[in-house]
């Protein structure tokens, strides 16, 4: 289910966000539906998963913070890439997203 | 109220010279272009604080000021991540080694515990080190903090003593009278005043200008970056092979260096190439550095005299102006000890070390050249 009110319909800095057909996509292992296009962190937060991976040392979650690249606080593993941005990188069909999330802190926050 | 000293420039010098005369009693007012402290070189370096590998005229400067790093740390509770874990000079081959062999004595002579570690020894100290490194100038009482918090902690304490610290306020101009500074001319106003201490790092040629006087400083960029977090891979900071590296709390890895000889300049605009370049030779020296990815990188001013030492002394043709300046890179480490001279001799006292090896005139010919026209 797609939640409308988690995307970012017009950004003032990036203008109005770019969304094709539904497509699907893949976050630890889940099935996750998304719109073409848009960016992963987007289709994430509107499937109500707001924690993408955890701090390697204090295991705190750690996720979308400042939406448009600069921070890296929302690094995940793409197609086996490591470190890619989630607020950029843009949603295919298909596509295996992972971040190390510790299991205490589950997928959904 | 009118300042008896002005000091120019929030970098940790300033803001060390600052807390000194404060804590002395003195009225003190610290102009700072930015709208904080820290903003600059100050910020934007590898945090070393560190002796090992300095010339032996600088070596007891750095010495005194760490220990005022640990009183910082430890007496005023700071909390800017100050970790000793050492310091090592890297040798790739039996030339470097011989030329670190031949710096020991020197060094120790000076009271750092400076030591050449290979094989097992080296090992133990930092296992990950690539088969690239022979062996270290190894100093246990080198370390490095995060030069952010640093920054800022240090303006709070002089704050806290009684300084007044105005960001936001740039230096405009210098009005001298009978080979005295007057009154300060900023952004923000007049500011009459007794004394100038201008610690204003690679911005010192332009104040210096303003009254007239060339100073020999070279500004150039140093580039920065931090790698994402890793495993504990790191403990000491380690320059060799033309890059240095050191951890973070975070775990992360800051590394720079490198690229020879960037263009002069303020900019502090990043280049991909020496980027990739400088990774690759850390990675060269810690080859775990494969495993992470390069988070953000960075750029600093720095102020480099001719031979790569601070220059500390009066300004020349003024009578209460003093500068500190050229520190080359190693700024940040000496920055609280040269802001306890700069108190030392605006009041005055005499200098808690004797400074006439940092004085202009240690450079014969290449001190002072007469000012351009304005």
């Amino acid at each position: 289910m797609l939640n409308e009110n988690r995307r970012v319909e017009d950004h003032p800095i990036l203008g109005p966000s770019k969304r094709g057909a539904p497509v699907t996509f893949w976050f630890n292992g889940a099935p996750i539906t998304g719109c073409e296009g848009e960016n992963i962190a987007m289709a994430l937060w509107a499937s109500g998963i707001k924690v993408m991976r955890s701090d390697l040392r204090s295991g705190e979650p750690r996720g979308m913070y400042c939406g448009i690249g600069h921070c890296f606080e929302c690094r995940v593993t793409v197609n086996g890439v490591p470190d890619i941005r989630a607020c950029l990188e843009p949603v295919r069909s298909g596509l295996i997203v992972s971040g190390e999330v510790s299991p205490e802190e589950g997928t959904s926050r | 109220m009118e300042p008896d000293v002005v000091v120019i420039g929030g970098g940790i010098m300033g803001c060390s010279t600052a807390f000194f005369l404060a804590r002395a009693g003195v009225r003190v007012t610290l102009v700072e272009k930015a709208e904080q402290v820290g903003t600059e070189a100050s910020g934007r370096n590898a945090g070393g604080i560190r002796a090992n590998g300095r010339k032996p005229a600088e070596v007891p400067l750095a010495i005194a000021s760490i220990r005022l790093w640990q009183a910082f740390n430890d007496e005023y509770g700071g909390q800017f991540e100050y970790d000793q874990h050492g310091q090592m000079y890297l040798a790739r081959n039996e030339e470097e080694l011989a030329a670190l062999r031949r710096a020991t004595p020197t060094l120790q002579g000076l009271g750092l515990g400076v030591q050449v570690v290979t094989g097992p020894d080296l090992r133990d100290l930092a296992p990950n080190l690539s088969s690239l490194v022979v062996g270290a100038l190894y100093c246990p009482t080198d370390g490095f903090a995060n030069p952010i918090l640093a920054t800022r902690f240090v303006g709070r304490l002089a704050e806290r003593a009684g300084a007044r610290i105005l960001t936001g306020t740039a230096l405009t101009g210098l009005v001298k009278e009978s080979g005295r500074i007057t009154e300060v001319v900023t952004t923000r106003g007049r500011i009459s005043t007794g004394a100038v201490v201008c610690t204003a790092g690679p911005w010192t040629n332009e104040i210096a200008r303003m009254v007239g006087v060339k100073l020999p400083i070279e500004v150039k960029p140093n580039y920065i970056a931090v790698t994402t977090p890793t495993a504990p891979v790191l403990r000491q900071f380690v320059s060799g092979h033309t890059v240095y590296i050191r951890p973070a709390r975070a775990g992360n890895l800051i590394f720079g260096g490198g690229a020879a000889g960037p263009a002069a300049g303020f900019s502090k605009a990043s280049s991909l190439a020496t980027l990739r370049w400088s990774a690759g030779r850390a990675a060269e020296v810690l080859p775990a550095m494969r495993h992470t990815s390069i988070l953000r990188s960075w750029a600093g001013t720095l102020a480099y005299s001719p031979d790569h030492m601070i220059i500390l002394d009066s300004l020349p043709g003024v009578a209460n102006m003093l500068f500190a300046t050229g520190c080359s890179g190693h700024g940040f480490c000496l920055g609280p000890m040269a802001g306890k001279l700069l108190a030392e001799l605006t009041l005055g006292l005499t200098p808690s070390l004797p400074v006439d090896q940092f004085r202009l005139a240690r450079l014969g010919s290449r001190a002072v050249r007469d000012a351009e026209p304005a």
